[in-house]
């Protein structure tokens, strides 16, 4: 599973027109970055999950909330019952609910307790 | 660097598992760094109505038993002569805050219950000029592993929010769950040790360690004023909160006033 942090092939996003690039004189419409980031993860199913300090793209289209949930327990130790939101919403039935690539599933952290 | 007060006053509420971790440096920081920071003196006032025990001992530093403050206190003393410490043995209350907190520059929270953080938070919210800098990370009586914890950090500037009061992003410490409870609702017993006999103490040590380490790099970084250079927002040098996860030693800030976007369901508090 691939995370956001990961570097990603992609298109030369360089400046234009610099030296080398072959297209001086040249005027022609830059791909916006985030918006072929945005398309490559969808196409890739990835959904971005939001836990703690982590915001990662991971490869859980086609998963369940709580088969999504269980999977990162272990890894981030979210917390069980947790609740989770799915694109702001709130799910309440994580069994039910399938992930689709390019969606946003937070379960909520709430401040430490213990010091 | 110019700064506007001369003498710092800095208050310690709680010398437990993040408490001692943050103590040492942090007054080898104020004692040998005062030319840095351009301070004339230093005073710190160490708040800690709890006992240490022998169960304290996996994660906290104590040489004898007794109150966490006077055995602290006493100790630095002996390393730190040019600070001016002071003992104050008492857990935070209505009653007290004013008397106990008043006057204070920075405030350094290291408790364990949301009530006191509560507490802490509204009163810094009402001064004209703090900074509170407050830790804490989970445990294992949630479910959680204890590797996950966060630093909140409040500045208040001539009466206005530079950062958001804890409680105004975090609905638990705004309304405590019906667990949290202030140490002066809990008897002793019932207080000390039952983390350490429920999980390896070893973690929560890092963890609290973690806490206090990002704690100081707070502290550090107001008081060489990098938030205020041009280029700080989008550095996110300017936050209202850390994040960590130890295993996975990843920290990451968040600028929650300064964010256009709206905050994220968690901060909301839902």
């Amino acid at each position: 599973m691939a995370g956001k942090d990961q570097m990603k092939p992609g298109p030369d996003f360089g400046p234009k027109g610099g030296p080398g690039s072959g297209s001086e004189g040249q005027e022609q419409e830059r791909p916006n970055a985030m918006e072929m980031v945005n398309k490559a993860e969808k196409q890739l199913g990835t959904v971005e999950v939001v836990y703690g300090p982590h915001d990662v793209a991971m490869d859980f289209a086609g998963l369940t909330v709580a088969e999504a949930e269980n999977a990162l327990r272990d890894l981030l130790g979210v917390e069980k019952g947790a609740e989770a939101y799915l694109d702001g919403s709130k799910i309440d039935n994580k069994s039910g609910t399938t992930l689709k690539g390019g969606q946003r599933l937070e379960f909520m952290k709430e401040a430490g307790q213990k010091g | 660097m110019t700064r506007e007060i001369d003498k710092l006053t800095v208050k310690v509420i709680g010398a437990g598992g993040i408490g001692t971790c943050l103590l040492d440096n942090l007054c080898r920081v104020l004692n040998y760094g005062t030319s840095m920071y351009n301070f004339d003196e230093v005073y710190l006032g160490l708040v800690d109505g709890d006992q240490y025990e022998e169960k304290n001992l996996p994660r906290q530093r104590f040489e004898q038993r007794g109150n966490k403050s006077e055995v602290t206190v006493k100790r630095l003393e002996e390393q730190f002569p040019d600070l001016f410490l002071e003992s104050i043995p008492l857990y935070i209350n209505d009653k007290n805050i004013d008397t106990v907190l008043g006057g204070a520059d920075v405030v350094f929270m290291c408790v364990d219950n949301h009530k006191t953080r509560r507490m802490v938070s509204h009163f810094c919210a009402e001064q004209d000029n703090i900074i509170l800098i407050s830790g804490g990370n989970d445990s294992s009586e949630d479910g959680s592993q204890g590797q996950m914890g966060d630093v909140q950090v409040f500045v208040r500037k001539d009466g206005e929010n530079q950062t958001l009061p804890p409680h105004e992003y975090h609905d638990a410490i705004e309304n405590p769950p019906e667990d949290d409870e202030h140490p002066e609702e809990v008897e002793a017993e019932e207080r000390i040790g039952c983390l350490e006999e429920q999980m390896g103490a070893a973690q929560l040590l890092i963890s609290n360690n973690f806490a206090a380490t990002l704690m100081l790099n707070t502290f550090h970084g107001l008081l060489t004023e990098i938030d205020k250079h041009p280029l700080a927002e989008q550095m996110g040098f300017r936050y209202d909160e850390v994040r960590f996860d130890l295993r996975g030693n990843k920290v990451v800030t968040r600028n929650i006033s300064g964010s256009e976007k709206e905050p994220s369901t968690s901060e909301k508090g839902e």
